[in-house]
Protein backbone atom coordinates (compact mmCIF):
# COMPACT_ATOMS: atom_id res chain seq x y z
CA UNK A 1 0.00 0.00 0.00
CA UNK A 2 1.62 3.26 -1.07
CA UNK A 3 3.12 5.15 2.06
CA UNK A 4 0.45 8.32 1.79
CA UNK A 5 -2.63 5.76 2.28
CA UNK A 6 -0.63 4.79 5.44
CA UNK A 7 -0.19 8.07 6.92
CA UNK A 8 -4.15 8.89 5.35
CA UNK A 9 -4.67 5.56 7.80
CA UNK A 10 -2.68 6.79 10.99
CA UNK A 11 -3.95 10.28 10.84
CA UNK A 12 -7.96 9.12 10.45
CA UNK A 13 -7.43 5.95 12.71
CA UNK A 14 -9.17 7.01 15.67
CA UNK A 15 -6.34 4.80 17.92
CA UNK A 16 -3.52 7.92 16.88
CA UNK A 17 -5.84 11.33 17.33
CA UNK A 18 -2.65 12.91 17.68
CA UNK A 19 -3.53 16.30 15.73
CA UNK A 20 -6.20 17.12 18.77
CA UNK A 21 -5.90 18.25 21.97
CA UNK A 22 -7.16 14.78 23.12
CA UNK A 23 -4.86 12.79 21.06
CA UNK A 24 -1.65 12.90 23.07
CA UNK A 25 -3.47 12.09 26.13
CA UNK A 26 -5.32 8.93 24.37
CA UNK A 27 -2.23 7.78 22.41
CA UNK A 28 -0.39 7.76 26.16
CA UNK A 29 -3.36 6.10 27.45
CA UNK A 30 -2.94 3.44 25.10
CA UNK A 31 1.06 3.51 25.10
CA UNK A 32 1.90 3.59 28.70
CA UNK A 33 -1.23 2.97 31.58
CA UNK A 34 -1.48 -0.48 32.72
CA UNK A 35 -4.89 -2.46 31.58
CA UNK A 36 -7.69 -1.85 34.02
CA UNK A 37 -9.85 -4.08 35.10
CA UNK A 38 -13.33 -3.44 34.67
CA UNK A 39 -14.92 -2.20 37.48
CA UNK A 40 -18.63 -2.99 36.21
CA UNK A 41 -19.69 -6.67 35.90
CA UNK A 42 -21.52 -5.94 32.52
CA UNK A 43 -18.38 -4.81 30.80
CA UNK A 44 -17.06 -7.86 29.57
CA UNK A 45 -14.63 -6.32 27.45
CA UNK A 46 -10.63 -7.26 27.50
CA UNK A 47 -8.02 -5.11 27.85
CA UNK A 48 -5.47 -4.37 25.36
CA UNK A 49 -2.49 -5.95 26.65
CA UNK A 50 0.65 -4.36 25.09
CA UNK A 51 2.73 -6.97 25.54
CA UNK A 52 0.95 -9.72 24.02
CA UNK A 53 -1.87 -7.77 21.73
CA UNK A 54 -5.38 -9.90 21.39
CA UNK A 55 -6.01 -11.53 17.70
CA UNK A 56 -7.80 -8.05 15.99
CA UNK A 57 -9.82 -8.00 13.38
CA UNK A 58 -8.27 -6.63 10.52
CA UNK A 59 -11.60 -4.10 9.02
CA UNK A 60 -11.07 -1.99 12.38
CA UNK A 61 -7.82 -0.83 10.89
CA UNK A 62 -8.87 0.15 7.22
CA UNK A 63 -9.79 3.14 6.63
CA UNK A 64 -12.78 3.46 4.43
CA UNK A 65 -13.52 5.30 1.11
CA UNK A 66 -15.30 7.64 2.93
CA UNK A 67 -12.20 8.43 5.29
CA UNK A 68 -9.79 8.95 2.58
CA UNK A 69 -12.45 11.10 0.95
CA UNK A 70 -12.42 13.69 4.12
CA UNK A 71 -8.77 13.54 4.43
CA UNK A 72 -8.52 14.47 1.13
CA UNK A 73 -11.04 16.97 0.97
CA UNK A 74 -9.53 18.55 4.03
CA UNK A 75 -5.83 18.98 2.45
CA UNK A 76 -7.01 19.96 -1.05
CA UNK A 77 -9.10 22.56 0.66
CA UNK A 78 -5.84 23.82 2.31
CA UNK A 79 -3.96 23.78 -0.47
CA UNK A 80 -6.42 25.57 -2.36
CA UNK A 81 -6.95 28.08 -0.51
CA UNK A 82 -2.76 29.01 -0.56
CA UNK A 83 -2.24 28.15 -4.03
CA UNK A 84 -5.09 30.78 -5.05
CA UNK A 85 -3.82 33.43 -2.26
CA UNK A 86 -0.27 33.21 -3.75
CA UNK A 87 -1.50 33.24 -7.39
CA UNK A 88 -3.81 36.55 -7.08
CA UNK A 89 -1.17 38.24 -4.81
CA UNK A 90 1.83 37.17 -7.74
CA UNK A 91 -0.92 39.04 -10.21
CA UNK A 92 -0.58 42.27 -8.28
CA UNK A 93 -4.09 41.88 -7.57
CA UNK B 1 -24.65 6.12 4.53
CA UNK B 2 -26.04 6.89 8.16
CA UNK B 3 -23.12 5.33 9.49
CA UNK B 4 -20.41 7.51 7.27
CA UNK B 5 -22.05 10.45 8.54
CA UNK B 6 -21.82 9.24 12.01
CA UNK B 7 -17.74 7.82 11.72
CA UNK B 8 -17.04 11.49 10.33
CA UNK B 9 -19.35 13.50 11.88
CA UNK B 10 -16.56 16.06 13.80
CA UNK B 11 -14.62 16.07 10.71
CA UNK B 12 -18.06 16.92 8.60
CA UNK B 13 -18.90 19.28 11.22
CA UNK B 14 -15.60 21.52 11.64
CA UNK B 15 -15.98 21.52 7.73
CA UNK B 16 -19.14 22.75 7.84
CA UNK B 17 -18.20 25.29 10.51
CA UNK B 18 -15.35 26.94 8.52
CA UNK B 19 -16.88 27.14 5.15
CA UNK B 20 -19.96 29.13 6.82
CA UNK B 21 -17.46 31.24 8.97
CA UNK B 22 -14.91 31.49 6.09
CA UNK B 23 -18.87 32.77 4.05
CA UNK B 24 -19.59 34.91 7.19
CA UNK B 25 -16.17 36.77 6.85
CA UNK B 26 -16.76 37.17 2.70
CA UNK B 27 -19.51 39.11 3.61
CA UNK B 28 -18.94 40.95 6.23
CA UNK B 29 -15.62 42.05 4.27
CA UNK B 30 -17.41 42.97 1.07
CA UNK B 31 -19.60 45.34 2.81
CA UNK B 32 -17.04 46.77 5.02
CA UNK B 33 -14.54 47.00 1.61
CA UNK B 34 -17.12 49.20 0.15
CA UNK B 35 -17.83 51.06 3.00
CA UNK B 36 -14.12 51.95 3.01
CA UNK B 37 -14.09 52.67 -0.95
CA UNK B 38 -17.20 55.19 -0.19
CA UNK B 39 -15.45 56.89 2.17
CA UNK B 40 -12.61 57.63 -0.43
CA UNK B 41 -15.04 58.47 -2.75
CA UNK B 42 -14.16 55.53 -4.98
CA UNK B 43 -16.65 52.86 -6.51
CA UNK B 44 -18.24 49.88 -5.29
CA UNK B 45 -16.24 46.80 -5.61
CA UNK B 46 -17.84 43.84 -7.03
CA UNK B 47 -18.32 40.83 -4.92
CA UNK B 48 -16.00 38.58 -6.76
CA UNK B 49 -13.60 41.32 -6.91
CA UNK B 50 -13.42 41.54 -3.31
CA UNK B 51 -12.98 37.70 -2.70
CA UNK B 52 -10.02 37.35 -5.32
CA UNK B 53 -8.04 40.47 -4.24
CA UNK B 54 -5.51 39.72 -1.45
CA UNK B 55 -7.13 42.13 0.40
CA UNK B 56 -9.55 39.56 1.22
CA UNK B 57 -6.89 36.73 1.05
CA UNK B 58 -4.17 38.45 3.46
CA UNK B 59 -7.10 38.18 6.47
CA UNK B 60 -7.97 34.68 5.55
CA UNK B 61 -4.46 33.19 5.32
CA UNK B 62 -3.34 35.09 8.82
CA UNK B 63 -5.34 33.13 10.77
CA UNK B 64 -4.71 30.05 8.86
CA UNK B 65 -0.89 30.27 9.54
CA UNK B 66 -1.13 30.82 13.35
CA UNK B 67 -3.83 27.71 13.88
CA UNK B 68 -1.51 25.57 12.06
CA UNK B 69 1.63 27.10 14.09
CA UNK B 70 -0.86 26.77 17.53
CA UNK B 71 -0.57 23.30 16.40
CA UNK B 72 2.66 22.47 15.48
CA UNK B 73 4.03 24.00 18.50
CA UNK B 74 1.49 21.83 20.69
CA UNK B 75 2.45 19.00 19.07
CA UNK B 76 6.59 19.35 19.41
CA UNK B 77 6.28 20.46 22.84
CA UNK B 78 4.47 17.70 23.99
CA UNK B 79 6.93 15.72 22.98
CA UNK B 80 9.55 17.15 25.54
CA UNK B 81 7.40 19.24 27.88
CA UNK B 82 4.80 18.09 30.52
CA UNK B 83 1.82 19.77 32.66
CA UNK B 84 1.14 17.67 35.76
CA UNK B 85 -2.58 16.87 35.99
CA UNK B 86 -3.54 17.87 32.53
CA UNK B 87 -5.24 15.52 30.16
CA UNK B 88 -3.18 17.57 27.35
CA UNK B 89 0.49 15.92 27.70
CA UNK B 90 2.42 12.99 29.09
CA UNK B 91 2.71 12.50 32.79
CA UNK B 92 6.13 13.80 34.19
CA UNK B 93 9.01 11.43 33.95
CA UNK B 94 7.97 10.66 30.61
CA UNK B 95 9.50 13.33 28.69
CA UNK B 96 11.11 12.81 25.37
CA UNK B 97 10.63 10.38 22.58
CA UNK B 98 9.76 6.62 23.56
CA UNK B 99 11.39 3.49 21.95
CA UNK B 100 10.65 1.45 19.33
CA UNK B 101 8.99 -0.84 21.39
CA UNK B 102 6.74 1.91 22.90
CA UNK B 103 5.99 3.40 19.15
CA UNK B 104 5.55 0.30 17.63
CA UNK B 105 8.11 0.26 14.88
CA UNK B 106 10.86 -1.53 13.41
CA UNK B 107 10.78 -5.05 14.75
CA UNK B 108 8.25 -4.16 17.05
CA UNK B 109 5.17 -3.22 13.99
CA UNK B 110 1.98 -5.02 14.79
CA UNK B 111 0.83 -6.60 11.40
CA UNK B 112 -1.94 -4.01 11.42
CA UNK B 113 0.71 -0.79 11.45
CA UNK B 114 1.41 1.16 8.78
CA UNK B 115 3.95 0.27 6.64
CA UNK B 116 5.83 3.33 7.05
CA UNK B 117 6.06 2.22 10.90
CA UNK B 118 7.69 -0.92 9.37
CA UNK B 119 10.21 0.66 7.12
CA UNK B 120 13.35 1.87 8.14
CA UNK B 121 16.22 4.66 7.51
CA UNK B 122 14.59 7.71 5.91
CA UNK B 123 11.11 6.46 4.67
CA UNK B 124 10.29 5.73 8.62
CA UNK B 125 11.55 8.86 9.93
CA UNK B 126 9.54 11.12 7.84
CA UNK B 127 6.22 8.67 8.61
CA UNK B 128 7.07 8.85 12.14
CA UNK B 129 7.16 12.96 11.76
CA UNK B 130 4.50 12.77 9.40
CA UNK B 131 1.85 15.06 11.62
CA UNK B 132 4.59 17.68 12.52
CA UNK B 133 6.16 17.88 9.40
CA UNK B 134 2.62 18.25 7.54
CA UNK B 135 1.64 21.01 10.17
CA UNK B 136 4.68 22.78 9.84
CA UNK B 137 4.54 23.02 5.84
CA UNK B 138 0.94 24.34 6.20
CA UNK B 139 2.22 26.96 8.68
CA UNK B 140 4.88 28.00 6.43
CA UNK B 141 2.89 27.98 3.20
CA UNK B 142 0.21 29.80 5.26
CA UNK B 143 2.48 32.27 6.62
CA UNK B 144 4.36 32.67 2.98
CA UNK B 145 0.48 33.07 1.58
CA UNK B 146 -0.28 35.84 3.85
CA UNK B 147 3.18 37.85 3.23
CA UNK B 148 2.49 37.85 -0.30
CA UNK B 149 -0.77 39.19 -0.07
CA UNK B 150 -0.27 41.45 2.54
CA UNK B 151 2.24 42.82 0.75
CA UNK B 152 -0.04 43.56 -2.45
CA UNK B 153 -2.76 44.62 0.19
CA UNK B 154 -0.56 46.97 1.38
CA UNK B 155 0.81 48.35 -1.67
CA UNK B 156 -2.61 49.14 -2.97
CA UNK B 157 -2.99 51.54 0.55
CA UNK B 158 0.37 53.05 0.14
CA UNK B 159 -0.67 54.10 -3.21
CA UNK B 160 -4.01 55.97 -2.07
CA UNK B 161 -1.54 57.59 -0.02
CA UNK B 162 0.53 58.45 -2.71
CA UNK B 163 3.08 56.60 -0.83
CA UNK B 164 5.95 54.65 -3.09
CA UNK B 165 5.18 50.85 -2.74
CA UNK B 166 7.78 48.56 -1.38
CA UNK B 167 9.23 45.01 -2.23
CA UNK B 168 8.22 41.38 -0.61
CA UNK B 169 11.16 41.71 1.44
CA UNK B 170 10.70 45.33 2.74
CA UNK B 171 7.02 44.40 3.88
CA UNK B 172 8.53 41.39 5.83
CA UNK B 173 10.11 44.10 8.36
CA UNK B 174 6.62 46.29 8.40
CA UNK B 175 4.45 46.78 11.46
CA UNK B 176 1.47 45.56 9.56
CA UNK B 177 3.23 42.43 8.91
CA UNK B 178 4.43 41.67 12.35
CA UNK B 179 0.61 43.04 13.79
CA UNK B 180 -0.77 41.00 11.87
CA UNK B 181 1.20 37.67 12.46
CA UNK B 182 1.26 38.34 16.58
CA UNK B 183 -2.73 39.35 16.79
CA UNK B 184 -3.13 35.92 15.78
CA UNK B 185 -0.03 33.90 17.54
CA UNK B 186 -0.39 35.40 21.07
CA UNK B 187 -4.91 33.89 20.83
CA UNK B 188 -3.77 31.33 19.31
CA UNK B 189 -0.52 30.64 22.66
CA UNK B 190 -3.37 32.15 25.10
CA UNK B 191 -6.33 29.24 23.98
CA UNK B 192 -4.02 26.73 24.05
CA UNK B 193 -2.13 27.19 27.51
CA UNK B 194 -5.81 27.78 28.82
CA UNK B 195 -7.07 24.19 27.73
CA UNK B 196 -3.78 22.54 29.20
CA UNK B 197 -4.54 24.38 32.30
CA UNK B 198 -7.91 24.03 32.92
CA UNK B 199 -7.88 20.21 31.66
CA UNK B 200 -6.31 19.95 35.32
CA UNK B 201 -9.34 21.37 37.56
CA UNK B 202 -12.26 21.56 35.01
CA UNK B 203 -14.43 18.49 33.43
CA UNK B 204 -16.76 18.10 30.60
CA UNK B 205 -18.91 14.96 31.47
CA UNK B 206 -18.07 12.75 27.65
CA UNK B 207 -15.67 15.15 25.97
CA UNK B 208 -12.90 13.42 24.80
CA UNK B 209 -11.09 16.67 25.88
CA UNK B 210 -11.63 16.35 29.29
CA UNK B 211 -10.34 13.31 31.84
CA UNK B 212 -13.37 11.27 33.81
CA UNK B 213 -14.99 14.15 35.69
CA UNK B 214 -14.17 11.64 39.33
CA UNK B 215 -10.47 11.96 38.14
CA UNK B 216 -8.33 13.71 40.75
CA UNK B 217 -6.75 16.49 39.73
CA UNK B 218 -2.88 15.18 39.35
CA UNK B 219 -4.53 12.31 37.43
CA UNK B 220 -3.74 12.31 33.87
Amino acid sequence: MPIHHQFVKAVLSPKIRSNTHAGVAHRRAHRHEEPETPKNPANTETPENPENPMPRQPARHQASATQYAVFWIWIATILAGLTATIAIALAGR
Amino acid sequence: MASRLRDNGISILFFVLFLAALSGQAIAGYLENNEARGDHGLQPESAWAFLASSQFLVDVTENWQSEFLQFFVFIAATIWLVQRGSHETKKPGEEGIPGDKAEKVGPYAAPESPDGAKRHGLARTIYENSLLLVMGAAFVLSWLAQSVAGRVAFNAEQAEHAHPAITWLEYLTTPDFWNRSLQNWQSEFLAVGAMIVFSIFLRQRGSSESKPVGEAHDAQ
